[in-house]
């Protein structure tokens, strides 16, 4: 089949599990938390302008169902995930190329209103307040919501607001009831609220009130493309890249030091 | 509060029933004017029925939201009134009701075709005026076919998550029904006994729904048969 | 029937067309012609369910149809038994020639006469295509019509069925003075029945 498409003329596929001829345009896939749906492909644009090698799309989706896809065999050559529990997971299941995990972000918790909202909590404490009637956050098994969760904690209010949480299946959802005034408050990704102009940020979470938030990467173990992966990870490192995340609202990973 | 899989399939249950009693006056008014009109415009009330069915479920429930939300057009009147939508069980039966709706028509329109016009021809030189021969004769051999429409309605009510999760919020011992526990618990272990009971759960009620809907339509198509020789 | 039927109507469905000017003083009558000719159309026409034809029925002297009315078929009182009897299928054969409100006594006495008060409580399902014929006339007969329209009534029937019961409902009708229309193919029935012949012939109705 290989000899008869090199005799039509027409350039053949390179037979699989052969590295790369380097002749076709290369797009590398990358599974990627839900949070960085705004900036992770605005950094593979400037990537390419600034010669990157690759295209990468995106599969975007919670971290969790990321893993479970890659464990069950998804094609991809990049993870991103929200919390480092999941991507150690990953490390655990043989997914991921051990060597080339990195902490790549950082990101700060945050409660949301809707911008024309009168109620502005300044911290934690005041949420017990009957002004608030429903508080959006994500699920219970995301690292959005597990981290919700520990603040709340740390805060001691959250047997009071328990009961008045509503929980989103995606950032998307979580904002909408935030910004239609059907929640008087959310609880979301200093990210998130930056790309949603009809929430205000009330406060920040203190970052001690919660487990650090960092966004590990890795290569992905079964990839093709694996230089090219790494090139692209060592770019989302890099100043250019760390610029544009902060831009949308990420901070740089938490230090590694206690 | 633990995500608990009895109460998932109780309030399922519960969500699915309600939403299919609510919804039977208003499929069979429009079921019947569907089977029954020759007015011309009728393919725009068709087609508008059928809108649920083709829209993304989670636009529903945002175009729900804008109705029944808090400052929604409907919603501000009856959060006024004491009977807010959102995020209560309420919230999840609307949900439930409109993404059925479609279906629930479709299957009340059919019992009606179904039924020959003949016998409420019949039924009126006998001396029975419209309504009294709707209840009559065209109700009662219509029936089999209107609760096939109400056990699919239900069905389908049940499996709803997009709409549901949008109007009523995933709270767990309030509005989370099987659909929204298994969507929170796919994010947890792949192990967890209550993910499978609950997948297991919801495949046996749509099987049961589904062989009561046959068995049913082809109850109403066995008495029609041979019924005028 | 003092001042009898008087019809004239149009009724255009696509290729079918049907223009009748009828009068009659005869109570009873018969409709004659070939199949598909439009004899079960004036029969509908008359029972008030064929709503498309346009221009005025009257009978007995009351205008059941014309340009300013239309009386619904509930309140015209016309017993109709169209072709294949329409028995209704939920209902016991009891419950199908009480359907007008007959009493149980009646209703027995009418069984006796037509032959099936053996069949009372079976369903129109578990019936032969002659009994079936026989409690739609039944049925049609207990509502106390003041105009009988029979289509092709006898159809499923045997001969010497057929021809006794051809000599009931002439007994029964005179009994009651009871206009009757009959559509039949069948000459010895329409030789029972009826005292006059009507041809409908192109979609028009002609005195035989």
């Amino acid at each position: 089949m290989w000899v008869l498409l090199h005799a039509c003329g027409m350039p053949a596929p390179p037979p699989p599990g052969e590295p790369d001829r380097g002749d076709e345009p290369i797009t590398l896939t990358a599974l990627a938390a839900s949070s960085l749906t705004d900036a992770l492909p605005e950094v593979a644009e400037s990537w390419k302008a600034h010669g990157g090698v690759a295209s990468v799309t995106f599969s975007f989706d919670s971290s969790s169902k990321l893993i479970k896809q890659l464990e069950a065999g998804a094609p991809a050559d990049l993870l991103f995930t929200a919390d480092a529990d999941t991507m150690s997971a990953a490390a655990h299941q043989g997914s991921i190329a051990s060597d080339s995990r990195r902490d790549l972000l950082g990101n700060v918790l945050v409660l949301v209103v809707p911008a024309g909202s009168t109620w502005s909590p300044t911290s934690a404490s005041e949420l017990v307040s009957p002004s608030l009637a429903h508080l959006a956050v994500a699920g219970e098994n995301v690292p959005a919501g597990k981290y919700a969760r520990s603040a709340l904690e740390s805060a001691g209010v959250w047997t009071s607001v328990e009961p008045r949480i509503v929980r989103g299946d995606n950032v998307r959802t979580t904002l909408g009831w935030v910004t239609r005034g059907e929640a008087d408050a959310g609880v979301v990704y200093a990210s998130d609220a930056h790309s949603e102009p009809a929430v205000r940020v009330a406060f920040s979470f203190p970052p001690a009130s919660h487990p650090p938030i960092v966004y590990p990467a890795a290569v992905v173990a079964t990839t093709e493309h694996r230089a090219e992966a790494a090139a692209f990870l060592a770019y989302c490192a890099s100043a250019d890249a760390q610029a544009i995340f902060a831009e949308a609202g990420f901070t740089p990973p938490p230090s590694a030091a206690p | 509060m633990t995500i608990d899989p009895f109460s998932a399939v109780l309030l399922s249950l519960q969500v699915g029933v309600a939403s299919a009693i609510a919804g039977l006056i208003p499929a069979v008014a429009v079921g019947f004017w569907l089977a029954r009109t020759s007015f011309a415009g009728r393919w725009v009330v068709s087609a508008a029925v059928l809108v649920p069915m083709v829209l993304p479920p989670v636009v529903t429930g945002l175009l729900l939201l804008d109705l029944f939300g808090r400052h929604g057009v409907v919603g501000r009147w009856l959060a006024a009134a004491g009977v807010p939508v959102t995020f209560t069980p309420l919230g999840a039966v609307v949900a439930a009701l409109v993404v059925g709706f479609p279906l629930y028509v479709l299957a009340v329109r059919q019992a009606f075709e179904a039924v020959d016009p003949r016998y409420e021809e019949v039924a009126a030189t006998l001396g029975d005026p419209p309504l009294r021969r709707f209840r009559r004769v065209v109700l009662p051999l219509a029936l089999p076919g209107i609760v096939a429409g109400a056990v699919l309605a239900f069905a389908r009510g049940l499996g709803e998550f997009g709409a549901t999760i949008v109007l009523a919020g995933n709270m767990e011992g309030r509005t989370r029904t099987i659909a929204l526990a298994v969507y929170t618990l796919l994010d947890g272990p792949d192990d967890d006994p209550r993910l499978r009971a609950l997948v297991a759960t919801s495949i046996a009620i749509a099987v049961v729904a589904l062989l009561a809907y046959e068995l049913l339509v082809r109850r109403q198509r066995r008495m029609l048969e041979l019924g005028h020789g | 029937m003092a001042d009898g039927v008087d019809v004239e109507v149009a009724l255009s469905l696509g290729a079918f067309r049907l223009a009748v000017a009828w009068r009659t003083h005869t109570r009873s009558v018969a409709l004659v012609g070939p199949s598909g000719s439009g004899k079960s159309t004036v029969l509908r026409i008359l029972a008030g369910v064929e709503r498309r034809a346009r221009g005025h029925v009257r009978f007995a002297g009351t205008a059941w149809q014309d340009a300013a009315t239309f009386v619904s078929p509930h309140a015209r009182g016309v017993g109709w038994v169209p072709q294949d009897g329409w028995l209704f299928p939920h209902l016991s054969v009891r419950g199908n020639l009480a359907y007008a409100g007959a009493g149980a006594t009646d209703v027995a006495a009418m069984a006796d006469r037509l032959g099936i008060a053996a069949l009372l409580d079976r369903r129109p399902r578990h019936l032969s295509g002659g009994e079936r014929q026989r409690v739609a006339l039944g049925r049609a007969l207990l509502a106390r019509p003041r105009l009988l329209l029979l289509d092709e009534p006898f159809a499923a029937l045997d001969e010497p069925l057929r021809a006794r019961l051809a000599s009931d409902v002439a007994a029964l009708t005179r009994e009651r003075s009871l206009p009757v229309i009959v559509v039949s193919h069948h000459a010895a029935d329409v030789e029972t029945l009826a005292e006059e012949r009507w041809r409908l012939v192109d979609g028009t109705l002609k005195r035989d």
